[in-house]
Order: C-alpha cells, then structure tokens, then sequence
C-alpha cells in the first residue's frame, strides 16, 4: 500500500518536479541542438547552393560544348570539293563599329592563316560568302545578303543558271539575269556554278521561294532564301583555293588586295564568276593580268599536264548566263 | 601620358569593342573622344584619335576616311561649340550627339555612295538615332568612371 502511495504521490511529485525541469533541459537541448543543426544544414545549405550553382555552370558549359560538338562534327561531315582545302575559323562578332555598313562578320582568320580576299566560306548548311577584307590574323567576311554580294550559280534540277545577289539584311536573295523561257521551280536548290573558279562547283548556297514572270523584263523575277543561318553564325568553313601547280598556267583572276579586299568594285560582271561587284557592276572590270594570283589561284586543274600546253586564255567578257 | 593613364584608355577601349559588338553599326568609343576633348589633353586627345581611327575603320567595311571624317566633325563641333556651350555641359554633349548622329547618316551614305555601295536607309538611319541616343549616357559613364579611377588631376 505504501508502495503504491509511493507510486502514485510520491513518484508523480518527482515527476512533476522533474518533467518541467527535463521538458525545460530538453527543449534546451533541443533548442541548442537545433541551432546547431541550423548552423550546420545553413552551412550545408550554403555549400549545395554553390555545388548546384557549379553543377549549373558545369551542365551549362555541358550543353553548349554539346552543341558547338553537333555543330564541329556537322562541320567535319561535310566534304570539301576535291583540291579544296577546308579551315576552320570562329565568327568573332558581326557587324562592329560604326563604318561596318556592310553584311559582314569578322572571323578569327587572316591572310597569314588561310583567310586571303576572296576566299569562300561555308558551313554545312551552305554558302555563306566570301572573304573581303584580310588582316593577318583576322578577316571580315562579306554575306550573301549584302546587296554588294554578287555569286554565279545554277539551280540544281534543271541547271538554269544567273547570279544571285543579296537584297539587305534578313532578306531573301534574288537571282537575277534567268530568261523567261527558262525553267526553275520553287523549292529547288540553287548550287555555285563555279564560274572563274571563285568558288568550287555545287555548293549549296540557297532554296528558290518564288519565282514570277514579268512582262516587262526578259528575265524571270527568282527569289531565294540563303540556306545558311546568316543570323547566328558561330563556326564557318573557309575553302582554301588549291595551290598551283609549278609551272601549270592559270587564267587570270581579279586582283586581290589585303587592305582594300575585294569587295564592291572588283567585282565581276554579270555570269563572270562569284565576285562582289559593286552597286550596280559600274566599276566591274576585270583586271588583265598575266601573272598568276598569288592568293587566289584557280582550282587545280584536271589534267594539269595539258594545260600547261595550251595557250593562256584571256578572260571571258562580261556576259549573261546562258541556257 | 602616364602609365596608369595608358592602363585606363587601353581599358576603355577594350570595354567599348565588347560594347559595339552588341550595338552594331554605333560607335561607342565616341564618348572616350570627347571627354579626352574635354580634358584638354592634345596629346592625349591625337594618340586617342589615332588609335580610335585604326580599330574603327579596321573594323568597318567602308573605305578608309569614313572616320577621320566622322571624328574631324567631332573635333570641328566640339571646339565651335566651346565658344557657346560649357564642354561640359548635358545640354552641350546632347547638341553635340544629335550633330553627330545626323552627320554618321549623311558621311555613311555619301561614302557608300562614292564607293557605289548599295546599303539600306532604313537601317542606316535607325543606327544614326541610336548613335544620338548612345553618346550621353556613354559620355555621361566614361566621364563618371574615369573621375573616380583618375581622380581630379583628369577631370574636366
């Protein structure tokens, strides 16, 4: 009996006295404990944060080496045409400064690493212009959509030739001088000719869009877009000429000049080649020259043997494409 | 020219590139140019003009001149514009940027003329009001930065 009064008051009253004191020791405890877990997982906390703010930056630098990987690998898929030799180069920035009146971007080459005036440039996806202006080690290039950019080109089906010439920046491209009796279809492909050897044969450069009939032109109105994107272009192909054979002769090509380029003004006219001719082709004449280009060279020639026998060719004159 | 002095004008020409890569067709390293004008430092002020004039026209696709001639009326306007206006002066610096954006569309158009080159006018003309719109608050930055980098001894 005594025992269970024990229990009951005795055990109850320590309990009593104790519960509040460990409830309080507890909560103490508790508390401390807390904070220090605090201290701890704000430490921790801290520490995830910048473990995913890495990761963050880790997977970014992934994602985009990925993609630049897609795009290297694009690159390298594509086949140069034979003799041509393809360098790689960075789209450095595009239009920069206030005289960059131009379609243009700058690319991490120069004269000295295979980007001389006139050299083309691609991507995978196709043409994307020329060479126009070359420091040593960095170059401007000139885009197709610059109205200043002049390409001969033949559509890919039907082989109907004309020159395709930019209309501006975000624009489609127009080929112009196609007779009306010629035949191109919306959809088909539009391919370099090759013509003056400014550019290898049969690189695609854009897609018709529309074509229409005039009857106050001899020509067909043909609109085409480029089928590179112009816009976002990070990494381009430049398609270095050939060298020339020793003692193999070439036909001679517009002069190129490192500091003046050969942009609009060295052009060629109308079927001549790819050249940049100027606004409205007043100042394209081809220059006569008897020594061979030293950095434009053509594209080596077939049977070199045989034309080292033949007689050096004058240029053709300027003339319209034909059938 | 002292070193650190170098330092400063080689960091704000590199900033001004990286900012031109983002505002094509507008020259941000203007500003540098007029405040060095406003210093008073000619031999600053023809190192600067030099050095301006190589990465600007290098950089373009014009002909060279364009430039000298962009940056001659700078220096025309400027010091017409002294005898009227405080260097200093806000309201001076938007006069001077409102002549100067008139002028890039006219000297652009008339060198791309003289060169037969074919550019777009609308855009030409947006890039001439931007150019207008850019030079005083960039004024306005380089002034501010280069007062509490140089101190006094470089200010106006």
């Amino acid at each position: 009996m005594l025992d269970r009064l024990a229990e009951h008051a005795g055990l109850e009253f320590v309990g009593a006295i104790l519960k509040p004191g460990v409830w309080a020791r507890d909560q103490v405890v508790s508390s401390w404990n807390n904070y220090l877990d605090l201290v701890g997982v704000r430490e921790e906390n801290e520490a995830l944060h910048e473990q995913v703010r890495t990761l963050s930056q880790q997977v970014q630098v992934a994602s985009e080496e990925r993609a630049e990987l897609a795009r290297l690998r694009a690159l390298l898929e594509l086949e140069p045409p034979e003799g041509w030799r393809p360098l790689g180069a960075r789209v450095v920035a595009n239009r920069l400064g206030p005289q960059a009146a131009l379609e243009s971007a700058i690319i991490s080459r120069g004269y000295y690493s295979g980007a001389g005036p006139g050299t083309p440039v691609v991507t995978h996806e196709g043409v994307v212009g020329r060479v126009y202006r070359a420091g040593p080690y960095t170059a401007t290039v000139l885009l197709l959509t610059d109205p200043g950019s002049r390409m001969a080109v033949l559509s890919a089906v039907n082989r109907t030739a004309g020159i395709l010439v930019g209309t501006g920046p975000r624009g489609l491209l127009e080929m112009k001088y196609v007779p009306q009796n010629a035949r191109i279809e919306v959809g088909e492909l539009v391919l370099t000719s090759g013509l003056e050897g400014a550019f290898p044969k049969g690189v695609p450069v854009a897609r018709v869009e529309s074509v229409s009939q005039s009857d106050l032109s001899l020509f067909q109105t043909v609109y085409a877009s480029p089928l590179a994107d112009l816009e976002a272009l990070e990494e381009v192909l430049l398609l270095e000429r050939p060298p020339v054979q020793p003692g193999a002769r070439t036909l001679p090509l517009p002069a190129v000049n490192a500091t003046q380029g050969v942009g609009p003004g060295t052009g060629h006219g109308p079927g001549q080649g790819n050249g940049t001719a100027g606004h409205g082709g007043q100042r394209a004449q081809p220059v006569q020259s008897n020594q061979p280009a030293p950095r434009a060279p053509r594209p080596q020639p077939a049977q070199p043997a045989q034309q080292t026998q033949q007689p050096q060719q004058a240029p053709q004159p300027a003339q319209a494409p034909r059938q | 020219m002292n070193f650190s002095n170098l330092v400063w004008w080689a960091c704000f020409i590199v900033a001004g590139v990286w900012l031109q890569q983002g505002l094509p067709g507008v020259d941000v390293l203007v500003a540098g140019l007029l405040v060095s004008l406003q210093e008073r430092r000619h031999y600053q002020t023809f190192w600067l003009l030099l050095v301006l004039l190589l990465v600007q026209e290098g950089a373009g696709t014009l002909a060279f001149g364009s430039t000298v001639l962009w940056y001659g009326v700078l220096v025309v306007f400027f010091n017409v514009g002294r005898w009227l206006f405080e260097a200093e002066n806000l309201a001076f610096v938007v006069l001077l940027s409102l002549g100067l954006g008139a002028c890039h569309f006219l000297f652009t158009l008339m060198m791309a003329s003289l060169q037969q080159l074919d550019i777009p006018q609308d855009r030409l003309l947006l890039e001439s009001v931007w150019q207008a719109c850019v030079v005083p608050p960039a004024w306005w930055l380089t002034h501010i930065v280069r007062r509490r980098c140089m101190g006094d001894a470089y200010t106006v």
